[in-house]
């Protein structure tokens, strides 16, 4: 049967909670976050944050505590996952890395239970001897910590009050005593209990308090001295320990305040985050009592300032606070005693905290469309992210990245060469910049780059190239004629010149042999000590015009580019020259310059560049044309055949190819307006884009001040920098600040419709809004005209002063520079749905189609919504046509250059008449709404609210739609995508992916209509779209072993992942077997066999068996090795 | 609370998707409308007791009046053509080894579809095998059964407690015998129910008013008689505490087994604090309910962690009723006779309710019809004269008579 494969791409960014402690060592600082899944935990240092450790949990994280039991200097993590799996983890420090133990483990559920509404409880008793759980309604779970045993045992104790808003274990007392937050019809009360572990009961406690703020959401255990709680509501804080009651009201927090962090040890200030993201801090007035202790006298609550919407905060030192955010980007932040300016020097007022770093988060992902922006075969993914004010677009691209480390301005550069002038270093400290009819050479001393002489150089013309040879010894080539420097007596020492003082028109060389052209004559000299030898010429066919006579025997020790100079230097033995008009590759002979062997390239395109490469010992010969191509063959050295041919598009420029040497193995990099870097993985070439604009030239630059370097021209700068190891996504971020909603990409106008919403406020009978959002800051706007058909007055007049108001907006973006050119904002109660960009009917153009919906927050159901169709062109968005519907427009779809649309539970199919109008032809009732639509020739797949999904098919003949098949499983979805024919994916909400299959050839009419799901898997996030389509290029005429299509994936923590199906040669078969799932490959885990060591991978492979050629045998750990590289490179 | 806004949350994670589900089935529950859908009936036999299987809940078992035992399958397509569940077997009245009177009970095996028990007033329970429509073992009780019970949960037992006469009888599947017997009760035992959490806690309610506890494990089995003025002495009579002031003629447990539910033919409802025994007061108003001899059965949809609804027969009408609060939550009228009893199937939000002289109705969650070929609007900015509803309607007003006359 065919498997899926699941992988993740881009790991889940989204922080759950955030912890402080000391667990790896007792006087290092920890930050601990969890993001869904995964644990980061961080060393603090005054550098900043250190990463130590990353570990996946199998499972989303709900509770995450750090407590430190008597007799351990270090603290001990507890971490609970909502599964109600828990596990205390202990952090052990290796010779080679860290290890983290887990000291006991265990799963906490009970068979019968209620799950609660306000979420999963977990607190940690001061002394660290209990752990506290509300798993269920009513009930709370103890656990004692035993450090002896390995396995949890917890007990249940009943407790009276239902609705457990929030508890804590107060300070301060001998036995574990609790205080709760809970909620009954006259309102939430404080009440705190006292745990008697030995009888297994809880007593009434000490103290207790009715009516506390209806709002009342979070308890605050004080540590000692001070003792006692601080209770947080929405209007009023208040501080009560038994004794003393102490609120104080809040009128400058107008948001639910939602996650807090003490600062001092001894409680007396704590940092406040609410939902709209600004930080306050609460600060505890003591005064001194008769018997010296100290007590609370009064709370105090002053604004900070704002950060990104918090989840949770730590302060970590010195003022130094993490704001871990789950919908938006996470920051660290400094805060000041006083008010300071931004740095970013943005007109903002003085604020109290300012921002020291961002850590980016894709979550949560709303919607996501797959664009090829540079039309390179090569996806990126623009994501609508974020919500609120940390609304953003993100666009995320595959690409190896160059850390930069200098930049000059230097317009014109024409070539760009490294020299090692000094004898005494070894490594480079010259470099040769040329440019139209002048050169310059630059010293390099350490950082520091400056202007020189070198004598015997020609700086008076072009130089074509420039490099150190043999016998120390340095060659220039300029047009006129081939110069030959003596490093020791610093002076030119030998010159050759062309015949008739011809110009020299195209060169190369390598560390002993030249090989350069005058038109159609070639000549091939060889360099001897003092002097330039000329061997042979030929005459060529064509004019010639690229050349390649790079050794193909590649010596890694070395450096390769001359500069090694003990190693007898490799000699080429063949060469390779393209031509003009025949554009021809062939491969020549050295010495003797006879040809072995020539291909023709393409038609009308010139070549412009050809190297001869050795990658894992495999020879090939690379040619790039003048319209961007590079083709590349597989050479025989020997015989100097060319074969297996391959294209690949890279760039649309004339593109020039240079190698060198990154990490140990060897590079190609391809220089042109999207450069891109060629290496060999797994005897295949593998292309990866570099994150630069555009490349013209570049030379590796390997010196003291920058080793292992590049040096990058473009058409104005030379950037000097690093280059990344691995491929990995970049990301980049196009704030909004209101809330994203859909993207739709349209090519013909190079533009992205954008469905936003963002909040006002209402104020003086108008809606005024905060800050400059996205819709208010594009360059032209339209409204929406009033809806006639509304049966209810939609004026303003019935909202209050101080409402919040959501206005709803369609932008169009500009996909280079992200600018918002158009914003059309919708009517009072209409927010856009659905947004899609296609061509309709018999029109060529393109149109933005948008389905909006009335939402009146007493309607429970809306029940009116529009569809518009735009046309965004030469700068003005007209609204082509609009159509009043019964019910919010949940998707949109095209079909057929029909409109597919589906509006509360019915789907409709539009057609768009000549008179570019929106008719209906036809629709169908589905279930109860039917809120997700994907199209595929004439089939709909259609996901419900709660009834999963069902397939809809559309009759030409008669003209309806009708169902064929549905599935009847309760699946609340979240996410439906077509994968082919007879497939389809399915994401549900409670994280779970599954796929159904139609049985077309069924031999009942009931086995046919059913979908019978093949495969489930159990994500652990909820997906919320699915998009076809690939972030890595897609070579033409490879075979990838991963099958046909890649539907990629983004989840609300920001998580995008890959879910591809699995070709049956690539199928092991494997004795494991994962009972939570089934028919899907955790690609995770998979990718997770590449970092286990050499005896732990063949202990993997000894149980599995590979099918090869259609016969079984046993697979070795190199097979399971090159699968799974073959299968990572999906994304 | 409007459904989009919480759509929108659950898209960006602030609403937990649980709590999501309970919202909207909640919204759903309180809006079901009887729908046009029919059950397959040969005849129009009085159903007594359905049950959807607790597996797929997909099958549905209705048995009751002239011996009939039918299955149907609930799973159809939405094509509206379709609007009659279809008969996937049934067993005649004729056969030798059917039951010889009404049948009073019908409960699938907790595990599988493949078996099912039944029970009926000549004093039998028989288990049927699903495949064949034949039954595998018949227990003969010798008194008329009204109702019985398997436990859900049960790991260590498979007994059916078995409410004949005064006495429970429990009886084992595994090994056919059914000497155990509970002694308690002072008259008719109308309704046994094992416990959901508790494998061994069994809850009967007979015609003397009282409401049993029992631990089958033990030899004096009573654990407790629940009394409805909670040891206020003054209430009772000299015979012991009492649940009800009639017969106790249905009950319920909620889903983790705290609570339990009694309806009584003296028109009251009660919760029980399963573990003190305890009368939790809440107040349900009255309800109609005259089956003095005759065991109802209610349903219940479990909507998130603090409600529960519960759907009621009641007298020709049903129900629905917020488990903790008491409140009334709204009432189905469509039949014409005394309903007998609910079956709820908690994924698709369906209702199945059955009364004594019709057939099967089936009430579904009313959905928003998005008609759209009534609305036709004036298309704007571009330049076009569309006709508007006003115009059409004046356009009707006008005098069409000509002038000249």
């Amino acid at each position: 049967m065919s498997f899926n494969y699941v992988v993740t791409a881009h790991k889940p960014t989204a922080v759950n909670k955030c912890i402080t402690g000391n667990f790896t060592a007792p006087n290092e600082l920890n930050l601990l976050i969890a993001k869904n899944t995964r644990l980061e935990i961080f060393m603090v240092s005054p550098e900043g944050l250190k990463p130590v450790k990353e570990l996946s949990i199998y499972g989303r994280i709900a509770v995450m505590e750090l407590f430190r039991p008597q007799g351990e200097e270090k603290d001990l993590l507890f971490i609970l996952t909502e599964r109600n799996h828990g596990c205390i983890l202990n952090y052990k420090k290796k010779e080679d890395g860290c290890e983290i133990i887990t000291k006991a483990s265990g799963d906490l559920s009970d068979p019968i239970g209620r799950p609660p509404e306000t979420g999963i409880i977990g607190i940690i008793d001061p002394t660290s001897k209990l752990i506290g759980l509300r798993l269920y309604e009513g009930v709370f779970k103890f656990l004692p910590y035993d450090p002896s045993s390995e396995e949890l045992r917890p007990f249940n104790i009943r407790i009276e009050e239902l609705s457990v808003i929030d508890a804590q274990f107060l300070h301060g007392y001998s036995t574990p005593t609790m205080a709760i937050i809970y909620q009954n019809s006259q309102g939430r009360h404080v009440k705190t209990h006292i745990v008697d572990v030995r009888d297994k009961e809880v007593k009434p406690g000490p103290w207790k308090q009715e009516n506390v703020d209806a709002e009342a959401n979070m308890i605050i255990a004080v540590p000692e001295p001070l003792k006692g709680c601080v209770i947080i509501g929405q209007d009023s804080i208040t501080y009560h320990n038994g004794d003393k009651y102490i609120p104080i009201a809040i009128p400058e927090v107008k948001h639910t305040i939602n996650c807090f962090a003490p600062i001092d040890k001894d409680g007396s200030r704590y940092l406040l985050g609410d939902l709209a993201g600004n930080l306050f801090i609460l600060l505890f007035e003591k005064e001194e009592l008769m018997n010296g202790d100290e007590s609370v006298r009064d709370l105090k609550i002053e604004f900070l300032g704002e950060v990104s919407i918090p989840e949770s905060i730590s302060y970590l030192d010195n003022g130094v606070v993490y704001i871990g955010s789950r919908l938006g980007d996470s920051q660290l932040v400094n805060l000041h005693t006083e008010p300071v300016q931004q740095h970013d020097g943005s007109s903002a007022s003085p604020t109290m905290v300012t921002v020291m770093d961002t850590y980016t988060n894709l979550g949560p992902i709303v919607d996501m469309c797959v664009v090829d922006l540079d039309r390179q075969g090569q996806g990126q993914l623009v994501t609508c992210s974020g919500a609120f004010k940390e609304g953003s677009l993100r666009v995320i691209r595959n690409g190896i990245g160059i850390q930069e480390h200098a930049s000059i301005d230097l317009p014109g550069i024409k070539g760009l060469w490294p020299l090692k002038v000094s004898s005494s270093k070894n490594t480079y400290d010259t470099l040769v910049i040329s440019f139209v009819g002048h050169s310059r050479v630059l010293k390099l001393s350490g950082e520091e780059v400056e202007e020189t002489e070198l004598s015997g150089f020609d700086d008076e013309k072009q130089t074509f190239l420039c490099t150190n040879v043999c016998f120390d010894q340095l060659l220039q080539i300029t047009e006129c004629s081939v110069r030959l420097l003596s490093c020791s007596e610093r002076k030119c020492v030998f010159e050759w010149k062309p015949k008739d003082d011809r110009h020299i028109s195209v060169a190369t060389c390598n560390h002993s042999q030249i090989l350069l052209a005058v038109g159609n004559l070639l000549y091939y000299l060889e360099i001897k000590l003092g002097e330039v030898e000329e061997c042979q010429h030929v005459d060529l066919p064509h004019e010639v015009a690229c050349l390649s006579i790079d050794p193909l025997e590649f010596d890694s020790g070395g450096k390769g580019d001359g500069m090694d100079v003990e190693s007898t230097p490799p000699v080429s033995k063949i060469c390779a020259v393209g031509l003009w008009r025949d554009n021809t590759a062939r491969v020549l002979k050295i010495p003797t310059l006879e040809e072995m062997y020539q291909e023709k390239l393409a038609e009308e395109i010139i070549p412009r560049s050809i190297l001869l490469a050795q990658f894992d010992r495999i020879n090939y010969l690379l040619v790039t044309l003048g319209d961007g191509t590079l083709i590349y063959f597989t050479l025989s050295a020997t015989t100097g055949n060319l074969t297996d041919k391959k294209r690949v598009p890279l760039g649309t420029q004339p593109t020039s190819l240079r190698a060198f040497t990154s990490g140990g193995t060897r590079t190609v990099f391809a220089c042109s307006d999207r450069p891109t870097v060629i290496y060999s993985s797994n005897k295949k070439l593998v292309f990866s884009n570099v994150n630069l604009k555009e490349v013209s030239h570049m030379c590796p630059l390997d010196s003291e001040g920058y080793p292992n370097s590049l040096a990058l021209a473009n058409g104005s700068t030379l950037l000097i920098g690093t280059i990344d190891e691995i491929q990995k996504l970049h990301i980049r971020t196009v704030p909004l600040q209101e809330s994203p909603r859909r993207i739709a990409y349209q090519e013909e106008s190079q533009c992205f419709g954008v469905a936003t919403l963002r909040t006002d406020i209402v104020m003086n009978g108008k809606p005024e809004s905060s800050r400059q959002s996205a819709s208010l800051r594009a360059s032209t706007s339209s409204k929406s005209g009033p809806i006639e058909t509304a049966s209810r007055s939609l004026d303003i007049g019935k909202s209050l002063f101080g409402d919040e108001l959501d206005i709803g907006s369609f932008l169009v973006i500009d996909q280079h520079t992200f600018e918002v050119h158009h914003s059309f904002e919708f009517a009072l109660h209409e927010e856009p749905m659905s947004v899609m960009s296609c061509q309709l009917g018999e029109d060529n153009a393109s149109y933005f189609v948008v389905g909006t919906a009335l939402v009146y927050p007493e309607e429970t159901e809306p029940k009116i919504g529009r569809i518009f169709v735009f046309r965004y062109f030469e700068n003005k968005l007209t609204v082509v046509s609009s159509k009043t519907v019964r019910g919010a427009v949940y998707s949109l779809c095209e079909f057929n250059g029909n409109v597919l649309a589906s509006i509360n539970n019915t789907v409709c199919v539009y057609q768009w008449t000549v008179e570019r109008e929106l008719h209906v032809e036809c629709s169908h009732q589905s279930n109860i709404l039917a809120l997700y639509l994907k199209c595929k020739g004439d089939f709909v797949l259609v996901g419900d609210l709660m009834r999963s999904m069902n397939i809809l098919s559309y009759k030409h003949i008669e003209g309806n739609l009708d169902e064929i098949a549905r599935d009847y499983n309760p699946n609340w979805m979240s996410a439906v995508e077509i994968i082919d024919d007879d497939n389809f994916l399915g994401a549900e909400n409670f994280y779970n992916l599954f796929v159904c299959q139609k049985d077309s050839a069924a031999t009942t009419d009931e086995e046919r209509s059913r979908l019978r799901e093949t495969c489930l898997f159990h994500l652990g996030d909820f997906v919320n779209i699915f998009r076809h389509g690939s972030l890595v290029m897609q070579n033409v005429g490879e075979t990838s072993a991963a099958g046909q299509s890649h539907i990629l994936f983004g989840t609300v923590h920001g998580c995008i992942g890959v879910v591809t199906s699995l070709n049956e040669d690539l199928s092991f078969c494997t004795n494991r077997k994962v009972e939570e799932h089934k028919g899907f490959v955790d690609g995770d885990l998979i990718e997770n066999f590449l970092d286990l060591s050499q005896d732990k991978m063949h202990e993997v492979a000894k149980n599995l068996t590979i099918k090869e050629d259609g016969t079984k045998r046993n697979a070795t750990a190199e097979d399971v090795i090159k699968a799974v590289e073959e299968m990572s490179r999906i994304h | 609370m409007s459904f989009l806004p919480l759509l929108q949350a659950c898209q960006i994670g602030e609403c937990h998707p649980r709590f999501f589900r309970t919202v909207i089935e909640h919204k759903q529950i309180l809006s079901l409308v009887a729908t046009d859908k029919e059950i397959q009936h040969n005849n129009v036999a009085s159903t007594s007791a359905m049950e959807l299987d607790p597996v797929d809940f997909r099958y549905l078992i209705a048995v009751g009046a002239q011996r009939k035992i039918t299955i149907h399958n609930t799973w159809t397509s939405s094509d509206c053509s379709i609007s009659c569940l279809p008969e996937v077997a049934s067993v005649d009245g004729q056969r030798k080894h059917q039951h010889k009177k009404t049948i009073n009970y019908v409960q699938w095996y907790p595990h599988d579809t493949g078996m099912f028990v039944t029970s009926a007033f000549d004093g039998t329970i028989k288990i049927w095998d699903t495949n064949h429509m034949k039954p595998v073992e018949t227990m003969d009780i010798k008194h008329a059964v009204y109702n019985h019970h398997i436990s859900p949960i049960s790991a260590s037992h498979s007994l059916i407690a078995a409410a004949s006469s005064v006495h429970v009888r429990l009886a084992d599947m595994r090994t056919g015998s059914t000497a155990h017997l509970l002694k308690g009760h002072r008259d008719n035992v109308l309704y046994v129910k094992w416990s959901p959490k508790d494998e061994f806690l069994l809850a009967t309610g007979s015609e003397d008013g009282r409401l049993l506890m029992w631990d089958v494990r033990q030899a004096k089995a009573i654990l407790l008689s629940l009394d409805q003025h909670n040891g206020d002495i003054g209430g009772n009579d000299a015979r012991g505490t009492k649940a009800h002031s009639g017969s106790v003629n249905s009950l319920l447990f909620n889903e983790d087994g705290r609570y339990l539910l009694s309806f009584g033919s003296d028109e009251r409802m009660r919760l029980w604090n399963c573990e003190s025994g305890a009368n939790t007061l809440v107040n349900y108003g009255r309800i109609d309910n005259n089956s003095i001899h005759r065991p109802l059965h209610m349903a219940i949809h479990h909507s998130g962690a603090s409600a529960s609804v519960v759907f009621v027969p009641a007298g020709r009408q049903v129900f629905l009723c917020d488990l903790y609060t008491g409140s009334c939550l709204g009432r189905l009228s469509e039949h014409f006779s005394q309903v007998r009893c609910c079956e709820h199937n908690k994924n698709t939000l369906d209702l199945f309710t059955a009364a004594e002289k019709s057939k099967i109705l089936i009430w579904s969650p009313e959905i928003a019809i998005a008609d759209n070929s009534g609305i036709d609007e004036a298309k704007f900015e571009t330049g076009r004269n569309g006709t508007s509803e006003t115009d059409r309607v004046s356009r009707l007003l006008q005098d069409t008579w000509s002038d000249s006359d």
